[in-house]
């Protein structure tokens, strides 16, 4: 299904219209005479040295092979240009070898073709002279090998390739070779088709070789079944195989702005892209609001979540798989489908959960942010598919794994390691803690009340403690002032998991604190009534995982309460 | 020829993991989310198999909703050789990542037939529907029944009367074209694998029989 559907999208979008010919950007156009004289080398870089993008036969698969474009392909094929071989093997390169691949296939055109260009074209590749003539245009160290080379005769502008003769001749050669091939049922699109052996590559897929890795792969023996050898495994017509990885790839672009067109990064090694039989602009808002940019936070202060309202468009599909590089093969780590209004709607009740103080609207976290601030330093601890699962149950609206719940609480038990961004750190990963028990509730657990700031009604006991904890702490810093090792560096953990064990200790220091510190009546007020939600029997003796979540929560709204009175009465004080 | 098939049985399974991969997923294994026939052939075949008789599942009910889990494990790239024992698996890992189905339960509906030239003329239909439903009350098999791939060991039981399919407000809901079994080859012909058009309706996956799949495979819908 899910080939299917990345097969639909590459048609829908018309990324798949022309399977003989693709755009790619074009270095140089080599210029020759009637008689295959060369005349000159012409650079279409721009000032960023990009080459100018251009119609080309499409570029044959390549691994370790030897495969030639047609009339157009990099310096190695074209001119046989070659690297120094490579100091440690001291193996040469393949450029006699490359060079004739090339003009095999436009020898193959001459015979066949009475096109004059065609011939210049032959006499020039035939003429080991004229080529060194050609590399001798740019200094040695210029050339890199990889450089898109194309012809043009005399004074024409039009390349070689693009003759219609010559296009006529691509296109009648596509036909009869593929024609050649196993026909039998695809199981991407239930059509009967030309089977592909292998499929082309996926570009930009983090962990995954640079020049490609396959997704429909079978590459070592135990992969196969029933004698069964490559494509065979796994019947998929050549048009499907081409359409879903170019559907793929195009998903997976680097652009402008992202590394990924339309993929979030998660985790070191996965990927997820999404796709949508809707339009690119509804794609384009739940991207945003996914994964915003610098300028999508910008655009968020004047209008959070725009373009995630409901429209005419909300029952439309939503695909989205996330990729995992393996070397040479890629992985499936998670895929689901839905439609575009659940997204929609799963994006904004994700941002309410995450929600936390009074105020208006935050902007959206990037999910990676969040995760980062659960992260042991080691940038260790998480493990790898706890991204993918975060996200998919952020797009699905379903339940957090648990285990960011634990992680969470592990960052809030150590002593913070950077003052600059510590309360930046502590509200992510209380909002993250919040976010997941409020989710828990919703899969059928106990439900747990958390509001997004201080509730002075909730008398439920692990909240009370939490906030407790923050008068206790709040009352050290009034008695004390800076200090090295405050209560919470020392003893938020143990107070979080057994208070019964800190929290008669703490209570006795707060009596000196008290003491020492003047001008703290009104936090000993604020103590008292604290205290008075608490029922009269002892401490609990331990807290389960999700009430220790429910004391971090308290903690919080309780400190961000004196925060938020300290600012007024300065603004009193100020205006006054 | 007459016809001569079987009572339907039916059998319940289920178990805590279950991959039934999509051919083209198999190196990174990702399953589909319904038992396909052939996994579910493999399941009786464990309870009973005999030469003379031939399985035909009609029908799986899925019982509870589809839940996914993702894990990596080591394997390695080649497949075990008779003979040779001299195999390190260090020098030959390959990491391989699987998403599989979790808390899985199906009702597989089928029935057999009997292979003409290999009932002995002592055996008839009855018999072997006897032996298949004694093995299958007293826990028999063969081998151990699982759920597409060895290590996901299935339980089996004798499918109570009342069952309510998971979804059944969906009606047929396209699964994609699923794999339905192979075609076992002979020295003439290779083995290739068969696919058919799977709907999930009303949580029942409605199994074609062998001649209809056959036709669509050679591209006749």
């Amino acid at each position: 299904m899910m080939l299917a559907a990345l097969d639909a999208f590459a048609r829908e979008r018309r990324l798949a219209d022309d399977p003989l010919y693709e755009t790619r950007p074009v270095d140089f156009r080599i210029r020759l005479g009637a008689k295959g004289k060369f005349l000159g080398l012409e650079s279409t870089q721009d000032e960023r040295g990009k080459g100018q993008p251009l119609l080309i036969p499409r570029m044959p698969q390549r691994s370790v092979n030897v495969a030639a474009g047609f009339l157009v392909d990099n310096s190695k094929y074209v001119l046989g240009y070659e690297e120094e071989p490579a100091p440690r093997t001291r193996k040469a390169g393949k450029g006699a070898v490359r060079s004739a691949a090339f003009l095999k296939l436009v020898r193959e055109a001459v015979s066949e073709l009475r096109v004059p260009e065609l011939r210049a074209v032959e006499l020039f590749l035939e003429n080991d002279a004229a080529r060194e003539q050609a590399l001798a245009e740019r200094a040695k160290e210029e050339w890199t090998g990889s450089e898109m080379l194309a012809f043009v005769v005399g004074d024409s502008v039009e390349p070689v390739h693009l003759l219609l003769e010559v296009r006529a001749w691509w296109a009648r050669r596509g036909e009869t070779e593929a024609a050649g091939g196993r026909t039998g049922l695809c199981l991407v699109t239930g059509r009967y088709g030309v089977l592909a052996e292998t499929h082309p590559k996926l570009k930009n897929v983090p962990e995954a070789q640079t020049s490609g890795a396959s997704l429909v792969s079978f590459n070592a023996k135990a992969f196969e079944s029933h004698g069964l050898e490559q494509g065979d495994n796994a019947p998929i017509s050549q048009q499907a195989a081409l359409g879903y990885v170019l559907a793929l790839n195009d998903l997976l672009r680097k652009s402008e702005e992202r590394r990924y067109r339309q993929g979030i990064q998660v985790g070191d090694d996965s990927v997820l892209v999404f796709w949508t039989n809707s339009t690119a602009q509804e794609e384009r808002a739940i991207l945003s609001a996914s994964d915003p940019t610098e300028a999508d936070l910008r655009r968020f202060v004047e209008a959070p979540f725009r373009g995630l309202e409901p429209s005419e468009l909300d029952t439309r599909n939503f695909y989205s798989v996330t990729l995992a590089g393996n070397s040479g093969r890629v992985a499936v780590r998670d895929w689901f489908q839905t439609s575009v209004g659940e997204v929609k709607q799963n994006l904004r009740r994700y941002f309410a959960d995450l929600q936390l103080g009074a105020g208006p609207a935050e902007k959206p976290t990037p999910v990676w942010r969040l995760l980062k601030a659960v992260e042991a330093p080691s940038g260790r601890g998480l493990s790898p598919d706890v991204s993918t699962r975060m996200v998919g149950a952020a797009l699905r609206g379903q339940p957090f794994p648990r285990q960011l719940l634990s992680a969470a609480l592990d960052r809030l038990r150590l002593p913070p390691s950077d003052d600059k961004f510590e309360r930046e750190q502590l509200r992510l990963r209380v909002a993250l803690i919040k976010a997941t028990l409020i989710r828990l509730s919703r899969s059928g657990a106990a439900p747990l009340e958390v509001s997004v700031s201080l509730d002075k009604t909730n008398s439920s006991q692990p909240y009370v403690l939490g906030r407790l904890f923050a008068v206790l702490e709040r009352l050290q810093g009034a008695a004390l002032g800076d200090i090295n090792a405050t209560i919470r560096d020392k003893y938020f953990g143990a107070a979080s998991r057994n208070p019964a064990t800190i929290f008669p200790r703490l209570l006795q220091l707060s009596v000196h604190y008290a003491a020492k510190a003047e001008s703290c009546g009104w936090l000993e007020k604020v103590k008292t009534e604290v205290m008075a939600l608490l029922p009269p029997q002892r401490f609990p003796r331990n807290l389960l995982l999700e009430d220790q979540g429910l004391f971090a929560v308290g903690y919080y709204h309780q400190r961000e309460a004196f925060f938020a009175n300290r600012a007024a009465a300065e603004s009193s004080t100020a205006t006054g | 020829m007459k016809t001569s098939a079987s009572k339907r049985f039916r059998v319940r399974a289920g178990g805590p993991v279950a991959c039934f991969t999509r051919p083209e997923m198999k190196a990174e294994r990702v399953s589909y989310e319904v038992m396909t026939p052939s996994a579910a052939r493999g399941v009786l075949e464990a309870i009973l198999w005999k030469p003379a008789i031939r399985w035909q599942v009609h029908e799986i009910a899925v019982i509870a909703p589809v839940r996914w889990m993702s894990f990596r494990r080591n394997e390695v790239n080649s497949r075990a050789t008779v003979g040779k024992f001299d195999y390190a698996a260090d020098e030959d890992r390959a990491q391989r990542n699987t998403v599989a189905l979790r808390e899985v339960d199906y009702v597989i509906t089928a029935s057999f037939s009997l292979v003409r030239d290999k009932v002995g003329a002592q055996e008839n239909l009855r018999k072997f529907e006897e032996m298949f439903e004694r093995r299958l009350e007293k826990g028999q098999f063969f081998h151990a029944p699982y759920l597409g791939c060895r290590e996901f060991a299935a339980r089996i039981e004798v499918a109570p009367e009342v069952l309510t399919p998971t979804d059944v407000t969906v009606v047929r809901r396209p699964l994609g074209l699923m794999f339905y079994d192979f075609v076992f080859g002979d020295s003439s012909s290779a083995t290739r694998p068969l696919f058919f058009d799977a709907y999930l309706d009303r949580g029942v996956m409605q199994v074609p029989p062998w001649a209809q799949v056959l036709e669509r495979n050679r591209g006749r819908p």
